[in-house]
């Protein structure tokens, strides 16, 4: 079984702030600013301490929230790391061997 | 109006309030809204899409009877005749955005100049070319990584 890992660079390469419950990234590398809500921020948080796929992230993200791990989290995980991507603020590194 | 003895009935109901809201963070429901929102101001998109087609001028019109320094700093006379201090005239047109990304990363001189020229108008560009100056959007766009 091969996973995709996901990485991120937040918030080394970022410049951020809190706003009214949402997130306020600038990502120096691309020179694009974006307006985050939950749990987008968490994400990349997790992502940005170590690579890993979005299966791990979601259980990282759930016990974080202490909320229950189900197949509805980890599509909504799923669907958020997608929006990540297509920000730049997430890339996928490669494939996981395990 | 609110008793003191009231607030922590009212502190609960917000935490609840936050468990739900925390609860639903990870439920389908939510894929509606969009957690990631992108600004794509004017001179942002400006930046993007003219990285290869925009110029810096150089040197500055601050500086423009004077001549570049390999150091990129300015002087105000011309090479002594014999002189081993290279000094070089500025440039007649602004040098195209293109160019001078190549020669920060990949070291070619810039079409129609010499390593020398290219180096020091590189370290003009490094020194003088800051936030507010024109051509600075230009030089800032060329910096990114990513982008090319």
């Amino acid at each position: 079984m091969t996973a995709r890992l996901y990485r991120a660079d937040y918030p080394q390469h970022c410049r951020t702030h809190a706003i009214d419950g949402m997130t306020l990234v600038f990502h120096r590398p691309s020179g694009t600013t974006h307006f985050l809500s939950a749990p987008a921020p968490e994400m990349l948080i997790l992502l940005s301490e170590a690579p890993m796929s979005a299966a791990v992230l979601c259980q990282r993200l759930c016990e974080q929230l202490d909320l229950p791990q189900d197949d509805e989290a980890l599509y909504v995980v799923e669907a958020r790391l997608d929006e990540l991507i297509a920000s730049g603020l997430v890339r996928v590194q490669g494939l996981d061997p395990h | 109006m609110r008793e003191e003895n009231e607030l922590p009935e009212t502190l609960q109901s917000g935490e609840t309030d936050n468990l739900q809201s925390r609860r639903s963070l990870l439920r389908m429901s939510t894929l509606g809204v969009a957690a990631v929102m992108t600004i794509r101001p004017g001179m942002a998109q400006g930046a993007v899409s003219s990285a290869l087609t925009c110029s810096i001028p150089v040197p500055l019109a601050a500086d423009v009877n004077k001549w570049v320094k390999p150091s990129g700093s300015t002087s105000n006379s011309p090479p002594p005749p014999g002189s081993t201090w290279y000094k070089f005239p500025a440039s007649p047109q602004a040098l195209a955005g293109e160019h001078v990304k190549n020669a920060i990363k990949f070291g070619t001189v810039i079409p129609g100049m010499d390593a020398g020229k290219t180096t020091a108008y590189k370290a003009y560009i490094n020194a003088k070319i800051v936030s507010g100056k024109l051509g600075f959007t230009c030089y800032a766009s060329l910096q990114s990584p990513n982008r090319f």
